[in-house]
């Protein structure tokens, strides 16, 4: 090509030399240079002013309570500065000023006019019974409280973090001049759901409320089933920045002796800035994170958490989630429905029976369609043989790529129809079965039989009870179809081993997941196994939880 | 350090198993299913079907029957089943070179029958014809082994009107062979024969013929240890089942006793067959005691004066059948024992050495000699228990 050789046109730089490229990277250079200056000297300011903000006080408190109420007032605005949702309400109270800090929003504003500052302010009434000795009851908070306030739950804070603490859940803080320490007054009202139906576990006779996001809410709806003194509940605060209340609640005299220190141990090991789900926690406190098996029982039931709590077992219930866990948790109770208690025991048994049926033919289906079709399909009988030989004729493609096709499609599907809005889903449901069904069987991608294999499957997975167990059959499939292409039904067979092993050898606090299906030693308990005896049977509380007393019915049964 | 072991053994579990594995993987589509074999002598050699041999002679016609995979759709007035063939000495040999007119692999999992012309059993024994198809491993236990006195061929070029794909079709005439008297096939399939033939006892296979374009099994063949001597027809094959307790239910006719010309049927539902060895002072003698239950099944001639509803008669007919019964026996006996003197699968030479250890040891050389003159005792006892008639 030639070049164009033009006089008139040379480069800007040439002409003006303030605008070479060079010269804007040494001004950027510069501007850069500046800006990192400034941030360090910003950084060092801060510290000063940190340095000179800084109170007496103990290393673990950020600041100390004074007696002067302006003080405190400086103090606490400094540690809630910028938090525009913070309200200070100044009043009178007997002649002393007095100050009211609480969240807005957090806090019942009606509850606190009504039972703490108009009884306050009218202390310095004409008609106050209490005027002759008025000095004796505002000397400490503590006779503030017995004698004036009509809140129902107060308690005296010396400590300015437990203060800050008490402001941030929700509580009101009262301060007045000349006292050094304050009143938490517990008036907390939010806004959060109702309790509703549950959702995910949903059962057809019996209770149907669940848990809401709300801490006292969850623990109130396990309390009112049962008016046994026996059952605690532990709260712990987990998270550095949320501080996130945590509920351990156990039967005292039930309860496997150890089981609920280890517990609190493994709570009391978490490091984390925030818990948003009940979830991060389980990921904590598991034994083995690195298994596909769901190692702690997770509901929204509240008569799911009792009935565990009675058998001996943990529950945490943690603030802002309404999936409860439930510890230890073996591959019996992932298999269970509350529902299962509902129906005659011969049908529930029946039905226990197909779940775990179920369970085989979600994991190993199709592993085994795709061993047998093309590795040992003398294994077959003839006249079935020829129709799938028949089926297969037009497939142009292996059964291996055929299944793990199909595979992924199932998951898309399951995915997109969980994260489509609800109003989109129903169009991707009739999607998918235009596409699975019919289309991509006629255009001879994929025969027949495979989609009735893995409509089973999915179908089979869909049935248990506990989701995160339908996602550990889903995700175990993959591997036993890579296995099953590779090896054949000896493939499929080292699978089944190895998926066995695996579940023999995980614990659960202690407790062996699938182990209790064969151990001779909990004979008792598979009366409440696999399958399921009539109520009058079940007298033993499972001996796999270790509970103390385990006799369900009887006279020693307190 | 760790982690680079953990790495290396997933490595080379990985390796392990991506070398080694799928070396015997084709798909079900990929596979032609051989359904049924005949096997011929080879009297017309083609040039293309067959191969150069270093050594011996176009002895055998090895014919399989392959299945058509249509997908699903129906075909109209075809066959489901088409016909290769080769000529050779080799079983094996013949069933490789037969690839080259194959484009899948040829694959016998899924055998059903064998037929063999009585042409080649002339001049050859069963068992060199059946061990390619012992030895084979694809080979299954029950392939059902056929012995026709025409050509094999034909009969697996038969397309069964039912649709049924030709071998299947083969395979189930037998299937009900526990109702009908006239079929020999309770130990009789492949597996069986093998097992007979290595311990020397005497084979019996069922006889098949197509004639027109009809297929039917009936009657046996009847090998002495492995030499084809000739057939047995279906009433010596009735004989020996009832002998031997073989079937589960059959129907026997007798000559009406009070209007004579008009048969008069007995369905067995139930039968209770003993064959016992007995030795008494170094002579061996066998009984066989047999006790039916079953119907009146037919009755032709007047009923008014075959009058089932009169126990006295029924007395008669139950005597009547226990005869017929006894003298179809002894006709076995006759035949098969007398004048082939065939143990037919070594029944009784089993039964001695189960009983009586002792006495066999001593005779189990001499047996073919000994048992042609082994007398049998048959006691038959009949009992009628419905008569399908009221008044």
């Amino acid at each position: 090509m030639k070049r164009l050789k033009c006089s008139k046109i040379r480069k800007l730089s040439a002409d003006r030399p303030e605008a070479s490229v060079q010269l804007a990277k040494k001004e950027l250079n510069k501007l850069q240079q500046m800006t990192s200056q400034s941030i360090s000297v910003s950084d060092e300011i801060e510290q000063i002013v940190a340095d000179l903000r800084r109170v007496a006080a103990p290393s673990s408190e950020p600041f100390v309570f004074t007696k002067k109420l302006k003080e405190n007032r400086e103090l606490l605005g400094a540690i809630f500065k910028d938090c525009g949702d913070i309200e200070f309400r100044n009043f009178d109270a007997g002649g002393k000023k007095a100050l009211i800090v609480y969240l807005e929003g957090m806090a019942d504003t009606s509850n606190l006019e009504r039972n703490v500052i108009k009884p306050l302010m009218s202390q310095t009434g004409p008609d106050n019974p209490n005027t002759g000795n008025l000095a004796e009851i505002f000397a400490t908070m503590k006779s503030i409280s017995e004698h004036i306030l009509g809140a129902s739950s107060v308690s005296v804070l010396t400590k300015a973090s437990a203060a800050i603490d008490a402001v941030m859940t929700g509580n009101a803080l009262l301060l007045m001049d000349g006292l050094s320490e304050g009143l938490s007054i517990s008036a907390v009202k939010y806004v959060k759901r109702d309790i509703g139906e549950a959702n995910n576990e949903h059962i057809l006779r019996g209770p149907n409320e669940a848990f809401n996001e709300g801490l006292p809410d969850n623990i109130v709806l396990v309390r009112r089933r049962s008016r046994d003194t026996n059952l605690k509940v532990q709260i712990l605060k987990i998270g550095e920045r949320t501080k996130t209340s945590v509920a351990v609640l156990y039967v005292a005299n039930l309860v496997k002796p150890g089981l609920v220190q280890e517990v609190e141990r493994r709570l009391g090991l978490i490091k984390t800035d925030k818990i948003l789900a009940s979830a991060k926690i389980e990921e904590f406190i598991v034994d083995h994170p690195w298994s596909p098996f769901p190692q702690l029982q997770t509901t929204e039931r509240p008569d799911k958490v009792l009935a565990a709590l009675y058998e001996g077992r943990v529950g945490i219930i943690v603030d802002g989630t309404p999936a409860t866990l439930l510890v230890p948790c073996t591959y019996n109770v992932m298999m269970q429905s509350p529902d299962d208690y509902t129906i005659q025991p011969v049908i529930s048994s029946l039905i226990r029976l197909t779940r775990n049926a179920a369970a085989f033919i979600a994991i190993y289906l199709p592993a085994i369609y795709v061993s047998v079709v093309s590795y040992h399909p003398g294994m077959l009988p003839t006249t079935m043989a020829i129709s799938i030989a028949e089926l297969r004729a037009r497939t142009p493609f292996p059964s291996f790529l055929e299944a793990f096709m199909m595979e992924v499609l199932l998951e898309v599907f399951q995915e997109a129809i969980v994260r489509l809005p609800l109003r989109l889903s129903g169009a991707a449901t009739m999607l998918g079965a235009f596409v699975v069904g019919t289309t991509v069987v006629q255009a001879g991608l994929i025969n027949p039989l495979l989609v009735v294999v893995v409509a089973i499957t999915a179908i089979s997975s869909y049935s248990m009870p506990s989701y995160p167990f339908n996602l550990a059959l889903r995700w175990l499939r993959i591997p036993m179809l890579m296995l099953a292409s590779i090896l054949g039904l000896y493939g499929v067979i080292i699978g089944i081993l190895a998926v066995t092993i695996h579940a023999c050898s995980l614990r659960s606090f202690g407790e062996s997941y699938i182990g209790g299906l064969f151990d001779i030693d909990l004979l008792s308990d598979w009366k409440d196994g696999i399958v399921r005896l009539p109520a009058k049977l079940l007298k033993e509380r499972p001996k796999e939880f270790g509970a103390k007393d385990l006799t369900r019915i009887g006279e020693e049964d307190g | 350090m760790a982690k680079k072991k953990w790495i290396a053994c997933v490595l080379i579990l990985f390796v392990c198993i991506m070398i080694s594995g799928c070396w015997d993987m084709r798909e079900l589509q990929d596979r032609n299913f051989v359904l049924a074999v005949a096997i011929d002598k080879a009297d017309d050699v083609k040039e293309v079907e067959t191969f150069v041999q270093p050594h011996g002679s176009k002895r055998y016609r090895v014919s399989l029957q392959i299945l058509k995979l249509a997908a699903g759709a129906e075909q109209k007035d075809e066959s489901r089943t088409f016909i290769k063939s080769n000529t050779g000495e080799s079983m094996f040999e013949m069933i490789r070179d037969m690839l080259g007119q194959s484009s899948k692999s040829l694959w016998f999992e899924h055998l059903q029958v064998l037929i063999i012309s009585d042409a080649v059993l002339k001049e050859v024994d069963l068992g060199e014809i059946l061990d390619f198809f012992k030895r084979d491993s694809e080979m299954r236990s029950r392939i059902k082994v056929y012995v026709t006195s025409g050509k094999a061929r034909p009969i697996i070029e038969f397309s069964p009107p039912s649709k049924e794909p030709g071998g299947v079709f083969l395979a189930n005439l037998s299937r009900l062979h526990l109702k009908n008297l006239h079929v020999t096939a309770s130990r009789t399939d492949l597996g069986y024969t093998v097992q007979h033939l290595d311990n020397k006892s005497d084979v019996i296979l069922p006889r098949i013929e197509m004639v027109d374009k009809v297929v039917k099994l009936g009657g046996s063949a009847v090998f002495k240890k492995d030499r084809f001597i000739g057939y047995v027809d279906e009433y010596a094959v009735a004989g020996s089942k009832m002998m031997l307790g073989t079937e589960k239910s059959a129907v026997v006719t007798i000559d009406s006793p009070k209007t004579p010309g008009h048969q008069i049927v007995f369905e067995l539902f139930r039968h209770d067959t003993t064959l016992t060895p007995h030795v008494e002072n170094g002579s061996i003698y066998f009984t066989d005691d047999i006790t039916m239950y079953g119907n009146i099944g037919e009755i032709q001639g007047d009923i008014n004066v075959n009058d089932a509803m009169d126990p006295e008669y029924l007395r008669i007919l139950e005597v009547a059948f226990a005869e017929e019964i006894k003298r179809n026996i002894y006709y076995t006996e006759k035949v098969l024992k007398k004048e082939m003197k065939v143990d037919a699968v070594g029944r009784f030479a089993s039964k001695l050495k189960a009983h009586e250890p002792e006495t066999w040891e001593q005779v189990k050389d001499q047996w073919d000699e000994l048992y042609p003159t082994i007398p049998l005792y048959v006691s038959v006892n009949v009992t009628i228990r419905n008569i399908g008639s009221h008044k």
